[in-house]
């Protein structure tokens, strides 16, 4: 599934000696042995996420608790070492990819809900907390977290707030910056700071804002206090099938024009829709050209309106099938095709290679035919699973993994969807982060003033990068980490 | 005219124009300006001129306050040494805007009333109701102060709907953060750290926002409560059942007689919760409400619509003006606390304020947790600045018990110098560092934001 990008971005980089074993048991004696992680057959686990990079760590440790984050953190400093934090390694950007090698700090033994505060619609978690086992602890009391991921049932917490991770059903709600209220921080000198809480309108800067969709390059978070919603009273999925892509990218604008905003409103596209139905098998016609499903919620009253409206945006532009799911069984088979369309590209493709592109949401058809100029262009196939309705895009670029000519085309192709994405108004990610994977395209949407500015910000922080290397900056400017470079070579 | 003494005075001259410098700033005094009077005023006309000044300013080491229509002069901290200040009220204007991809590009001195007049013609809204928007508040001044409204419950503050803003920082770099997309995570959320601000970061220049349609029905169900404690059972209901409205806010008697709204000065403290949706949705939740809490202790039940409705929640978006307006000693402390709490701050506020023989008159925010309470003097010509002084601290120490805080928004600059020493968090160091690296030389509004950043 996942490919080697060129080989100079891919072996560590003037990082010195490995982790010897005096300073493994140094590590082993902080945080207990059965926490660290450093044979090589071990530390290949942890080398990839869910993008194309790959990079071998020093060491993965596993604390149990923020002093031994803090303890962990204060050893790497002192022996100059790169940390970074990583969740369940779902990301989609290669932001838990150690670049550099250097030592992973992984979350998974600390997974606790620590705090259900249902009176004050909070929560309070520590960073390994599966997203989906959080609405799944509240939702017999009615409330969920609403940021939803496409890979909630095992993506975390923390890697959401670092990532400022979307989903489906953020449409309506926001995405992870506007459910999360505070975090314990650990910052990379070892200093812990608390940012926020419970209640809304800190006083002074709102550093939650400024370090949720950092990409962990800010500070390791350990702890976050989140927002939790009450479940609706109701809910309606639609499927509208239609024979051509155009009728359906314009249905979305119809639904918008309407003054509806669908609590997630999804479009597939032929190729995927193959993918998914050989999958899944939930009912997703393989002949259309496209499919939107949407989602409407709330009281019964406003669905029941809401529904008929978008019924009759659909037929507008000539849907040949609007299906209402008539039961949750049906609704969550739907849903259930959506959520595993990457993994369902396994059935017609060796490899896949996601983008994340923003388009304003009037501009999809263009953009979707633009998208097939490019596949055309490079002579590859190209799926496409996204967001319409905030005009996420999520093109799925179909390549062999073992083809390397073929791999450098992909390379292109996806940033020449970005490229185009940016000269539309939009952006080259929506939810994934910009991570390793994008780093270099920054200056497509950023002037040298703007990553002055970040860089700056990161040096508040991370004054010597040493906290998650090479990430979001261009590797050309690299504010701070050229520095640690030379560190590096001079580790002893 | 006053002398002008330096040749950098001169050079604004030449940076914005002649009619865009006022080298007599007595006008400030009217908008509530403490302290001494800075040297010039300056309106640039671009982007390019705000650089341009921040550079000499620069230079000519002055320190500088950032404006927009003045509505908020006084709110906050006082300002120490100011030299300059720089209005953004000709930097104004919508730049873009796409009523179908519900996004709105538009310069930091547009007034607010002026582009939701703009949005509503497209039957779309920016669902700000901040105080001061009938008196020319700007979009750049609810940033800077992160001003918010009743419908916060449901459409979030200032933070939820900016997606990308332009600035210019100390040293008169030009830079921006976010974009014109509704969903984007390149780069670093500069605009999260902008807004609340005070200026003291950077000077926003433009920004984009999400909007959102017009609600097609709205209705307004007032709900009289003896005490306090009953009006926050009946908001935990509310709050726990589906039925929740767009804005739920708790009023007092003394707030109701303020604002001139006799229909919620009956009772003690009065629930008024707005709905907003399809006509039919309206009309259930408005005969379900009062149903719904009628074992809460409520007194009274009454349906507010059309005129009387947009008048009610006109009066409780600018009942901190009208406040100001009754007394020249008004003090505003804003609390910020989780759900729970709220009850306890409006009783210890009245408490607080009739022990030390002061009016209070309380908004609250029911579903958010922000809560106004307005302090003024019993008597018209008494001066209490100690007891308004301890009056605030008892509000803020309850706030700071319950893991909330409360912040002294409005006051006299002599009850600004007895507040206690505010209690920082263990990330204040951060964000001193983070003033540092964007304005070493603390050019921006110094002493202005709280903590003195």
């Amino acid at each position: 599934m996942r490919a080697r990008r060129g080989q100079s971005q891919l072996h560590k980089v003037e990082s010195g000696d490995d982790l010897d074993s005096r300073r493994v048991s140094e590590l082993k004696n902080i945080i207990g042995s059965q926490a660290v992680l450093h044979a090589p057959e071990d530390l290949m686990l942890y080398e990839y996420d869910g993008s194309v990079d790959r990079a071998l760590p020093d060491a993965v440790v596993f604390p149990s608790t923020t002093e031994e984050v803090v303890s962990t953190v204060c050893w790497a400093r002192e022996k100059n070492f790169a940390i970074l934090a990583r969740g369940a390694g779902t990301g989609l950007s290669g932001g838990s990819v150690p670049v550099n090698g250097g030592v992973v700090i992984g979350f998974s033994r600390m997974k606790k809900i620590v705090e259900i505060d249902l009176a004050n619609q909070r929560a309070v978690v520590q960073p390994g907390v599966v997203n989906l086992d959080l609405s799944l602890a509240v939702a017999k009391s009615g409330y969920y977290y609403v940021p939803d991921p496409s890979s909630q049932k095992a993506c975390t917490i923390g890697g959401n707030v670092a990532e400022n991770s979307g989903g489906p059903h953020t449409l309506a709600y926001g995405v992870t910056t506007n459910h999360v209220l505070g975090l314990e921080v650990v910052l990379p000198d070892g200093e812990v700071i608390h940012t926020g809480g419970k209640p809304l309108d800190c006083p002074g800067y709102d550093l939650t804002g400024l370090i949720v969709g950092s990409e962990g390059t800010l500070g390791i978070v350990t702890q976050a206090i989140v927002k939790l919603t009450r479940l609706p009273e109701a809910v309606q999925t639609i499927l509208a099938i239609f024979n051509s892509v155009d009728d359906a990218a314009d249905t979305v604008a119809e639904i918008t024009a309407r003054a509806i905003t669908p609590a997630a409103l999804e479009m597939m596209d032929q190729l995927a829709l193959q993918a998914v139905e050989a999958a899944t098998h939930a009912g997703y016609p393989c002949d259309a050209a496209a499919v939107l499903l949407i989602e409407v919620e709330g009281l019964r009253e406003a669905i029941e309106v809401q529904t008929e409206e978008i019924r009759d945006a659909c037929k507008h532009h000539a849907a040949r099938e609007v299906r209402v799911a008539q039961s949750e069984v049906e609704r969550q088979l739907l849903w259930a095709g959506r959520k595993n369309a990457f993994g369902a590209m396994g059935r017609i493709a060796k490899s896949f290679y996601v983008q994340d592109g923003v388009i304003p949401r009037t501009r999809i058809s263009e953009t979707l035919r633009f998208i097939g100029q490019v596949g055309e262009k490079y002579d590859l196939r190209i799926a496409n699973v996204f967001h319409a309705g905030d005009g996420n895009l999520h093109p799925l670029i179909l390549f062999d993994i073992r083809d390397h000519e073929q791999y450098r085309r992909v390379l292109q192709a996806g940033a020449e969807i970005l490229a185009y994405c940016v000269s539309i108004g939009g952006s080259i990610t929506g939810e994934h982060g910009v991570g390793m994977e994008k780093s270099d395209l920054m200056p497509l949407l950023f002037t040298e003033n703007d990553l002055t500015i970040m860089g700056k910000l990161k040096s508040v922080f991370n004054r010597d990068g040493r906290l998650n290397p090479s990430k979001i900056f261009p590797t050309s400017k690299g504010c701070g980490e050229i520095q640690v470079g030379k560190q590096w070579a001079a580790r002893t | 005219m006053r002398v002008i003494q330096s040749a950098g005075l001169r050079e604004l001259y030449d940076i914005a124009g002649s009619e865009h410098v006022i080298y007599d700033a007595e006008f400030l005094r009217q908008h509530g300006w403490e302290g001494e009077l800075p040297k010039a005023c300056v309106t640039p006309s671009t982007e390019e001129q705000l650089c341009e000044i921040m550079r000499l300013a620069q230079a000519e080491k002055w320190k500088v306050a950032p404006a927009g229509n003045f509505t908020k002069v006084r709110l906050g901290g006082v300002t120490e040494g100011i030299d300059l200040v720089i209005s953004l009220r000709c930097l104004n204007g919508i730049i873009e805007y796409q009523p179908a991809d519900l996004t709105v590009t538009v310069e930091a001195g547009t007034r607010l009333s002026a582009l939701n007049a703009a949005l509503a013609k497209e039957r779309q809204m920016l669902p700000l109701d901040v105080p001061f928007t009938a008196t020319g508040a700007t979009i750049g001044g609810v940033m800077a102060t992160n001003s918010s409204g009743p419908r916060r419950l449901s459409y979030g503050s200032v933070r939820d709907m900016a997606i990308g803003a332009r600035f210019v920082t100390a040293d008169g770099t030009l830079a921006k953060s976010g974009g014109k997309v509704v969903k984007n995570v390149a780069g670093y959320d500069i605009v999260k750290l902008l807004i609340g601000s005070y200026g003291t970061l950077g000077i926003v220049t433009s920004a984009t926002f999400k909007v959102f349609p017009l609600p097609p029905a709205t209705a307004t169900v007032v709900m009289g409560f003896a005490t306090v404690v009953d009006a926050m059972k009946a908001r935990d209901r509310i709050l726990n059942s589906p039925l929740i409205p767009q804005s739920l806010d708790l009023v007092d008697a003394a707030a109701a007689e303020l604002m001139g709204q006799g229909i919620a000065t009956e009772s003690a403290y009065s629930l008024l919760a707005a709905v907003a949706g399809p006509p039919l949705m309206v009309e259930r939740v408005c005969r379900e409400l009062p149903e719904l809490v009628r074992f809460d202790g409520v007194r009274s039940v009454s349906e507010l619509n059309g005129e009387a409705e947009r008048t009610l929640w006109n009066a409780v978006q600018e009942i901190t003006p009208l406040a100001l307006e009754r007394s020249r000693q008004t003090t505003v402390v804003k609390g910020s606390v989780v759900l729970s709490n709220v009850g306890n701050i409006v009783a210890r506020a009245r408490d607080a304020a009739a022990q030390h023989e002061l009016q209070v008159a309380t908004v609250a925010r029911a579903g958010s947790g922000t809560v106004y309470c307005h302090i003024w003097p019993a008597r018209d010509g008494d001066a209490p600045a100690e007891r308004i002084a301890n009056t605030c601290e008892i509000i803020v120490r309850e706030a700071e018990q319950h893991g909330g805080w409360a912040t002294i928004e409005w006051t006299t600059a002599e009850v600004k110098s007895r507040l206690p020493q505010w209690n920082v968090g263990d990330d204040f160091a951060v964000m001193q560092r983070v003033k540092h690296e964007l304005d070493p030389e603390g050019v921006l509004n110094p002493g202005r934001l709280f903590g003195k950043i």
